[in-house]
């Protein structure tokens, strides 16, 4: 019986050490967020936990996912929390956490509230999460490859004295996150294809793209600037690169 | 005087004002010269142009002539600078010197806008859009009673610096709203944005294109002009100007701080006050003084209530939380984990219809155990404001209750971040950048 066991629990363990082989670590300590109170105030932080709905389809070697991030509505969102997710082998997970614990927890990967989706790293929370835009890239044929040479960045978005570094839509108070290209503003909010390398705080990679912001109406937002209907409802398509 | 014209290319043609090329345009001048207003009278901008008073002049464009006359008669009674005129800069646009409104359809929900022509380094001079109907308004006329006063007032603001912070430029017109029209119920919405969250610092409104809660720091400013007169808001100005141009992050707290002592008053005392007047409103208005409207808002909601509180709350500088205590009588208690020392707190009692009564206990947030007295059953409200600037929030666990109750607070720690797996590291900086200024060289819109 016991031989019977070690020989089952033995592959399974190998398994494990592999992966863990396979990446190098980026982070495993968190490190302090550096604008604490500017954050809660500028980006509205609750202490609330968000139930926005997470959703996966398989998708060839990926993932389709959906994440609720509407955050009660269109002027509602600064009263609501932001969604927490990871990426997981099973799809994406979501993290029930409040928006204050999520500044000392490195159990989450990316959180989203109506159009801003932040990474867990720099001044959006402790760990070291980063990504790369693939300007011009092709979400299809983007491999671990493309990875090599493009330029990493975390969510530094307030200078020392915590001034909020704005990215460039003309909104205010929207910061430069390192996911910012994946919008822009023609009056709407519309998608622009640009597909990203994520590289996790394990050092596992993965690429991802948003294709839709809008639970209907997206493509009426980038081809006319109308904006669609609820908001928030993304639909990101995401696999894992190595 | 009605005068008919063709839509012309000049320094500022009609186009650029939002008229399309088939608006028919006329204008009208107020008698004294000083405002001229441009409306459609057949095309896609084309205003109300009933005459029902027969004076043969369309009744709406003469109202937004009048309002605009008022407002300006009224700004400059309470001492404020006049709106800088075109020719300080050189320029004469709308065909005369007078102030430009313009009446054209707006898109995309807003309803007006100042709009800066130039500036130089310490004001500029521009002119006014206002919508060609406000349909959406139940009254139209209200709209033009509502958004000509506010949009001016950011005319005047110009006239002391070209840059404010939204909070500031948006609160101070939206409170010039109610200096035109004492019960201006736009007024009153806003004043109920900013109390929907008054734990937020009232120079630090939520991010994104429609910061309400911007427009609702009028509440502030009212608060300010009842205490002492409206003329405050002159001095405020002018001092705001001299720091905003020396800095554009001032901090306009400080500003208004001055603004005070040059009355013998304090801001931190004239705060301490405004949180508690927000206290009385609404349903909880009638029994301790505050707003003469105070009945007509929407009483701030307690951040958390029960018969005994064991809570964390984290109070900003210029912001204010509320606790409600269902008391069952008997001696009741306040127990703090850390020192919060900058927290002023008050302990407000209710009657049986949540009207405030005065204020049976006043301290502060001090580590340990404070005694707040033999008190009857009932229900009741504990105020926590910081009214002073401080270098960073202050999150304190505390307990309130029955003594009995809080005593078992001291013996049973709350388990830490540490405790829980989390990292407990947060920083922030010595100093903070509260003031977010804003281009008034472009465009100031209202509820985009």
């Amino acid at each position: 019986m016991r031989t019977l066991s070690l020989s089952l629990l033995l592959p399974l363990a190998f398994s494990a050490c592999k992966k863990e082989a396979v990446y190098e670590p980026v982070c495993t300590e968190p490190t302090a967020v550096s604008c604490f109170d500017d954050l809660l105030i500028d980006l509205s932080l609750q202490d609330a936990v968000s139930n926005g709905r997470v959703t996966n389809t398989p998708d060839g070697d990926g993932w389709v996912s959906t994440v609720d991030a509407t955050a009660g509505g269109f002027g509602n969102s600064a009263n609501n929390p932001w969604v927490y997710v990871k990426f997981t082998d099973e799809g994406l997970a979501r993290v029930d956490i409040t928006d204050e614990d999520a500044l000392d927890s490195m159990e989450w990967h990316l959180a989203a509230r109506r159009f801003i989706l932040r990474l867990n790293s720099g001044a959006s929370g402790p760990s070291c999460v980063q990504a790369a835009a693939i300007a011009n890239g092709d979400y299809t044929a983007l491999s671990a490859a493309d990875a090599e040479g493009a330029t990493f960045f975390a969510d530094d978005y307030y200078t020392e004295s915590c001034d909020m570094i704005n990215d460039s839509s003309g909104l205010p108070g929207s910061p430069q996150v390192a996911l910012a290209p994946w919008w822009s503003y023609p009056g709407c909010v519309a998608t622009t294809d640009v597909p990203f390398i994520v590289r996790l705080d394990s050092g596992r990679q993965l690429k991802l793209i948003v294709d839709q912001y809008y639970g209907s109406g997206q493509e009426q937002c980038n081809s006319q600037g109308a904006p669609g209907n609820d908001g928030g409802e993304y639909t990101l398509r995401w696999s894992f690169v190595d | 005087m009605l005068v008919t014209l063709a839509l012309v290319a000049s320094a500022r043609p009609y186009s650029t004002i939002g008229f399309e090329t088939d608006d028919l345009i006329e204008t009208l001048d107020s008698e004294t010269g000083a405002v001229r207003v441009h409306f459609s009278v057949e095309g896609p901008s084309a205003t109300w142009i009933q005459d029902d008073d027969a004076d043969g002049e369309p009744d709406f464009p003469m109202h937004a002539l009048v309002v605009a006359e008022e407002s300006l008669i009224l700004y400059g009674l309470l001492g404020l600078e006049p709106l800088v005129p075109e020719a300080d800069f050189g320029v004469e646009h709308g065909g005369s010197a007078a102030i430009d409104v313009y009446m054209p359809e707006f898109i995309q929900g807003a309803d007006g806008s100042w709009r800066s022509d130039v500036c130089d380094d310490e004001r500029c001079t521009g002119h006014l859009l206002v919508d060609h109907r406000f349909s959406n308004w139940a009254d139209p006329d209200d709209g033009l009673d509502t958004v000509v006063p506010h949009e001016l007032f950011h005319g005047i603001q110009a006239a002391y610096s070209p840059d404010w912070p939204v909070w500031f430029s948006e609160g101070t017109a939206t409170w010039a709203e109610r200096q035109y029209i004492d019960d201006s119920f736009d007024f009153m919405g806003f004043a109920g944005a900013y109390l929907d969250d008054v734990s937020r610092p009232i120079d630090r409104p939520p991010a994104g294109p429609v910061p309400s809660f911007a427009y609702g720091a009028c509440l502030f400013f009212d608060f300010l002009t009842l205490r002492h007169d409206a003329t405050l808001m002159t001095e405020i100005l002018e001092l705001g100007s001299i720091d905003v141009l020396a800095d554009p992050d001032a901090d306009l707290m400080a500003t208004i701080d001055a603004a005070l002592q040059a009355r013998s008053d304090t801001l931190e005392a004239a705060w301490v006050d405004f949180a508690r007047w927000n206290l009385a409103v609404g349903n909880r208005a009638g029994g301790v003084e505050s707003y003469p409207y105070a009945e007509r808002l929407g009483a701030p909601q307690p951040e958390e209530r029960g018969a005994f509180l064991d809570v964390d709350p984290r109070y900003f500088a210029y912001g204010t939380i509320y606790l409600r205590l269902a008391h069952e009588g008997g001696p009741m208690a306040l127990w703090a984990e850390d020192d919060g020392s900058a927290v002023h707190l008050d302990l407000f009692p209710a009657d049986g219809t949540e009207d405030i009564q005065p204020s049976v206990w006043t301290g502060t947030l001090d580590a340990g155990t404070q005694e707040l007295g033999d008190l009857p059953a009932g229900t009741y409200f504990l105020l926590g404001t910081v009214p002073t600037r401080v270098d960073q929030s202050i999150n304190v666990r505390l307990c309130l209750g029955a003594s009995a109750d809080v005593a078992g607070c001291a013996e049973e720690p709350e388990p830490t971040d540490e405790d829980g797996g989390g990292c407990g590291c947060r920083t922030s900086p010595s100093g903070l950048g509260w003031a977010v200024p804003i281009g008034l060289l472009g465009l100031v819109s209202r509820r985009r």
